[in-house]
């Protein structure tokens, strides 16, 4: 007799099908059974004002500030008052920012309208559904398109650039600034290799430019195998620079660099807004005249700058909508170089372009030509606009060869991993190859892992 | 498998037995199947209530077993009767309920398919986000709350996919929290509509706040409905916000007078009692030593929690009740420091630069878990990293604690903070489990007691954690008792009165250069001129008493600081909670603009009010092509100015570029200056909380 395994006979298949009927109404229940209401204090959201969520303000002359207080004293296209705008400062550090910002988005709250975001945390917001898409921003040619794209996600545009950021040369009066990367780390020069995002960011321009082009960076996911035969090798090659020319750059953040370059170290890696402080620093000065220069990096310089996006959550999310409109217009853009020294997110702001976009045809003004505001006797604009002609120039040249960082939702987890493994690699405590591709290749998804 | 018989068959037909089992072994799969019924029934049940499926399941199983054998056993009769009559309609349904359960293992199969496929997935995709939650505690506590942090957050962890994420920040000191915490989290309210373009907060609203001491929980405003605030949290009338649920303390540390090795090395006796009766006692010990204390050196009370818990003993100590002289003794001039970190993170860099001797002179007064993280070398707060304690320069600086039954001891209580608009169930589960952990895995393991002042027994094996059995190997037994009491902390307002008393009342007119220039980049730190300069006049009037007097003056050719009408101008007045936000709004609002106005005229303008004053200009230190004719007009301030004023006290503060030395600041200096005192100070990288009240101690 063979043995039956299916029933026979109606009975048999109606007490079959009710049991299995059983059990998935009982796992039904236990899945969807509501769990009691939790008493959350619920945020007021009936408000038409704007809230503008970002870090303390340190442009110059407040800029952002001021272009708020611009909002706010203007008028629509229809001659309407501008909803009431206020910015709120959270922090001068980034990952404190980040934490405000992405605790009060998860929890749903309608605090914000307008987020001020470092362009690493497009994937993650927009993927947790913290953005609404940006579909009425006008002039995207305008944008610088490598700036852009850091505000997309899977094809939307969530974000626009604020201000872009990409890694410069500073030169001193009298130093012939090197062509090729071998040459810039083998000087005296200062970079950014203390153990903040920095080290991420000064590590990553190093593997681009020795050997790791393309690799760990935008949306391509390396594979172990490029992490172990390109990406470590251009790290273990760094690490003997790190305890010879490079050995005080571990110590340095991007204050300390400038400090550094300031008080007589002959180059240094920096983002655009160091121009305007050492514009301003006596020792870098004769008379009008300024005691350095500035270039791009020579080879690839990563992207780094800040967006503006809207809360999925604002309440007035048309206004919201304007207001990043408004800040990442022209008129605002030209006001944050030239006043506020941010390097800007459009071509137009610099007197260029989309296809009319050489670093030679830069042409901007000095701050006060741009206010009207006169200057009181004596005073000068700092930067004057050759200067700040200077600057547009490198930051056009250096845009042409900047990567984005690796766009990943969880950025945070991959950079902390990251510089991990390079401090790491640069003390020479045992980390290999395998280890090094194993970490970083988990640290993209977001898993845990130290080299 | 065979299978039961299916279909409608004969009803007629007598059962048939065909299994050949024994009759008792039949009644025990019987009773078998019935417990494994109810089983199931009473689990789900369960589970809907508990949510643990497998534990309710065993437990279920294990009572419905033990009540099925007592009655086997105590009432066999009446059991197998029951058996009887439940077994003829089972015997007559067998076949349907045995294909029931056929279905129902299918089912529960294909469930259990699907779940595995569903992990299996989950496993191969990328991590959540993880949930972000946000920490706020004393300076002191820093490091210990980041080290547990760090681990709850890895032990979080699922799959390799962290669950949370724990950012922990420390607190600007219990007066400053006092608004931060009324003015939902904003530093300052707006200063009218007309200026209420920015606000700055606190850094990240608090999830958990862990406080020093209950006293300094109890101190914070609570309760109010939060009336008049607008803007992005402003909510619904009626419900607190933030709202605080006090849930137990982490532990304890009690407050010590550590001095450093020779002068420990005098005091240190063998057969001495570890804790002194009072404070009084200890410093009497520690004179009789031949040991002559210059100070006890103390942080700033309004900085710091830790402080203010500790002055009511040190007021006690002296037997001339001279609280003045005390309040002296207890805040050194150059020992000036914010926090506790900050004090002995100075030390410890003094250390590191191998330039001089400890101080024999000096005792600091700190908690003793500060003290052990800095014998232990451990971080300091976020300046001071971490170093080798047992490397030379680092044992020579080394503190030794002393104990008193007055001192104080800080209870850390864990409070959860909940905020309108960001109170979600998710986040309400992770403080929980914060907590809990917490529970588990309590600070002991970082340097406190447990909340009876005991220092408990060091895990074995465990390496990786700093317990404070440690230090006292290192200190010694007869120095670090194994227990003490829990002194509470005094009331914060209490406290706070006591050192007003005991303070000279300062005036201070703040006169903050706007012109245009202050708008460039500031020396030392990133930002303006402007944001630095008013951040460090924030730190310090945040920091000034009610009984001290505050006033703003904002001078450039567009805004004349002796003009009411002039936005940024606030009349001297008593610095109580108002003055200071109606100081703090301008200062947060006030923009840079017009040409400089020469820094003589707007000292000159200014309008200073009689008495004892001190004037403190904020300046980038301008330029002397902006101020002609700089040499007479100093001698107009030193002379016919003077005599107007001769309680004036003028304090330039730098932003840069300009430094002390240029023109026009050095002759301004000259003028108006203290006789060799300080009137000049260049704004450095250091916090500005820091630089604000080694300013203000100067003052006092």
């Amino acid at each position: 007799m063979s043995p039956r395994i299916l029933p026979r006979g109606r009975r048999a298949w109606v007490s079959a099908a009710a049991g299995a009927a059983l059990v998935l109404v009982a796992a039904l229940v236990v899945h969807l059974w509501p769990e009691p209401a939790y008493p959350g204090m619920k945020g007021d959201c009936d408000r038409s004002e704007l809230f503008v969520v970002g870090g303390t303000d340190v442009s110059l002359k407040n800029q952002r500030r001021a272009l708020i207080r611009q909002w706010n004293e203007g008028r629509d296209a229809g001659g309407r008052p501008h909803p009431h705008a206020t910015l709120v400062e959270v922090s001068e550090s980034t990952d404190l920012q980040h934490s405000q910002i992405k605790a009060v988005e998860e929890a749903g709250g309608c605090a914000y309208d307008v987020l001020i975001m470092d362009n690493t945390w497009t994937a993650q917001f927009a993927d947790s559904g913290y953005l609404r898409p940006l579909d009425g921003i006008r002039d995207q040619d305008d944008f610088f398109p490598a700036a852009l794209r850091t505000g997309k996600r899977d094809g939307e545009l969530y974000a626009v650039p604020f201000n872009v950021d990409v890694g410069l040369l500073y030169y001193r009066e009298g130093v012939t600034p090197p062509s090729a990367w071998p040459g810039l780390v083998s000087s005296d020069v200062a970079m950014q290799l203390a153990d903040y995002e920095g080290l991420t960011v000064n590590a990553l321009e190093a593997v681009w430019n020795d050997g790791g082009a393309g690799r760990l960076t935008g949306e391509d996911r390396p594979s172990e195998d490029d992490l172990r035969t390109k990406v470590y090798p251009a790290l273990a090659r760094l690490a003997p620079r790190a305890h010879g020319t490079l050995a005080p750059s571990r110590q340095y953040g991007e204050l300390e660099s400038i400090e550094a370059f300031a008080s007589g170290t002959k180059l240094m890696r920096n983002w655009p807004y160091a121009f305007s402080a050492l514009a301003s620093e006596p020792r870098m000065r004769k008379g009008a005249r300024l005691r350095f220069g500035v270039t791009a990096l020579p080879g690839h310089t990563v992207l780094g700058g800040q967006n503006l996006a809207v809360s999925k959550h604002s309440p007035n999310p048309g206004d919201a909508a304007d207001l990043v409109a408004f800040l990442s217009g022209t008129g605002s853009q030209r006001l944050l170089f030239s006043c506020g020294g941010f390097a800007p997110g459009r071509y137009s702001a610099l007197g260029l372009s989309p296809g009319h976009s050489s670093p030679a045809d830069v042409k901007v003004q000095a701050c006060s030509s741009l206010t009207g505001q006169p200057l009181g006797p004596g005073e000068t604009d700092v930067p004057d606009a050759n200067q700040l002609a200077q600057l547009g120039r490198a930051v056009v040249t250096a845009l042409g060869r900047a990567e984005p960082r690796p766009v990943t939702p969880h950025y945070s987890t991959f950079t902390s991993t990251f510089r991990g493994c390079v401090q790491k690699i640069f003390d020479r405590a045992g980390t290999d190859a395998e280890s090094f591709a194993e970490a970083v290749e988990r640290s993209l998804d977001g898993r845990t892992a130290s080299c | 498998m065979t299978g039961p018989h299916g279909g409608d068959g004969d009803r007629s037909r007598p059962p048939q037995r065909q299994d050949g089992l024994p009759d008792w072994l039949r009644r025990l799969l019987q009773v078998m199947l019935l417990d494994l019924c109810s089983t199931v029934i009473v689990s789900i049940g369960v589970t809907l209530v508990h949510g643990v499926f497998w534990l309710n399941a065993v437990i279920s199983l294990l009572v419905i077993a033990l009540v099925t054998g007592g009655l086997f056993a105590f009432y066999p009769d009446a059991a197998h009767a029951v058996l009887e009559r439940v077994s003829r309609p089972l015997k007559w349904g067998g076949a349907a309920l045995a294909w029931c359960f056929a279905g129902a293992a299918v089912m529960a199969l294909v469930l259990l398919a699907g779940t595995g496929a569903y992990r299996l997935r989950e496993n191969a995709s990328a991590c959540g986000q993880p949930l972000e939650l946000r920490v706020l505690t004393a300076p002191e506590t820093l490091t210990p709350l980041r080290a547990a942090a760090a681990e709850f957050a890895n032990d979080s962890e699922d799959r390799g996919c962290r669950k949370y994420s724990v950012t922990v920040v420390p607190e600007a000191g219990p007066v400053p929290l006092y608004d931060g915490f009324r003015l939902l989290w904003r530093r300052s309210e707006p200063a009218d509509q007309g200026h209420a373009d920015a606000q700055q907060l606190f850094g990240p609203q608090p999830d958990i706040w862990i406080p020093s001491s209950k006293a300094e929980y109890d101190f914070i405003p609570k309760g109010s409905p939060q009336t008049g605030a607008r803007g992005m949290a402003a909510g619904a009338a009626g419900k607190a916000d933030p709202y605080f649920r006090p849930r137990g303390s982490l532990g304890s540390s009690p407050l010590v007078l550590a001095l450093f090795t020779k002068a420990h090395e005098s005091v240190a006796d063998p057969i001495a009692a570890p804790i002194a009766p009072n404070t009084a006692g200890l410093l009497k010990r520690i004179a009789d030593a031949g040991v002559k204390l210059r100070a006890v050196a103390r942080p700033v009370p309004e900085t710091s929690a830790a402080a203010l818990a500790v002055t009511p003993a040190l007021y006690n100590a002296t037997p001339s009740g001279d609280n003045r002289g005390d309040e002296r003794f207890a805040e050194p001039a150059d020992l000036v420091a914010p926090d506790a970190v900050s004090l002995l993170c100075r030390f410890r860099q003094q250390a590191a630069a191998q330039q001089s001797e400890p101080p024999d002179d000096i005792a600091v007064a700190v908690p003793e878990q500060v003290l052990h993280d800095y014998d232990m070398g451990r971080p300091l707060g976020d300046r001071c990293g971490a170093v080798d304690a047992g490397s030379a320069p680092y044992a020579k600086w080394r503190l030794h604690p002393y104990y008193a039954t007055d001192l104080p001891t800080l209870d850390y209580p864990f409070v959860q903070v909940r905020w309108r608009g960001q109170d979600t169930r998710e986040r309400d589960a992770a403080v929980s489990e914060f907590h809990r952990w917490l529970e588990r895995n309590p600070l002991t393991s970082q340097g406190l007691r447990d909340d009876r002042g005991v220092i408990p027994a060091v895990h074995e094996g465990d390496t990786s954690h700093f317990y404070l059995s440690r230090l006292q190997e290192v200190v010694g037994n007869r120095v670090m008792p194994g227990v003490v009491g829990l002194t509470p902390a005094a009331g914060v307002q209490e406290t706070l009165d006591l050192i007003g008393a005991a303070r000279p009342r300062v005036s201070v007119s703040l006169l903050l250069d706007v012109s245009g220039s202050m708008g460039g980049a500031a020396q030392a730190r990133g930002g303006s001129r402007l944001v630095r300069g008013t951040s460090f006049l924030r730190s310090l009037v945040s920091q000034l008493q009610s009984n001290d007097r505050v006033g703003l003056q904002v001078s450039s050719q567009a805004a004349a600081p002796n003009n009411p009408e002039t936005f940024g101008n606030v009349p001297q007045d008593a610095a109580s909670p108002d003055q200071k936000n109606a100081v703090a709004s301008r200062l947060q609002a006030v923009a840079s603009s017009g040409a400089d106005q020469p820094l003589s005229d707007a000292i000159a303008a200014a309008d200073l009010g009689s008495g004892r004053q001190n004037l403190i200009l904020v300046t980038d230190g301008q330029l002397p092509a902006t101020n002609p004719r700089i040499d007479s007009r100093a001698e107009f301030l030193s002379g016919e100015f003077r005599k107007r004023h001769p309680g004036l006290r003028l304090t330039v503060v730098l932003t840069g570029p300009a430094t002390c030395g240029s023109s026009p600041v050095r002759q301004i200096v000259a003028a108006l200056g203290p006789k060799g005192g300080k009137g000049c100070v260049p704004l450095t990288e250091a916090p500005e909380v820091e630089q604000a009240a080694e300013l203000l101690s100067g003052l006092r």
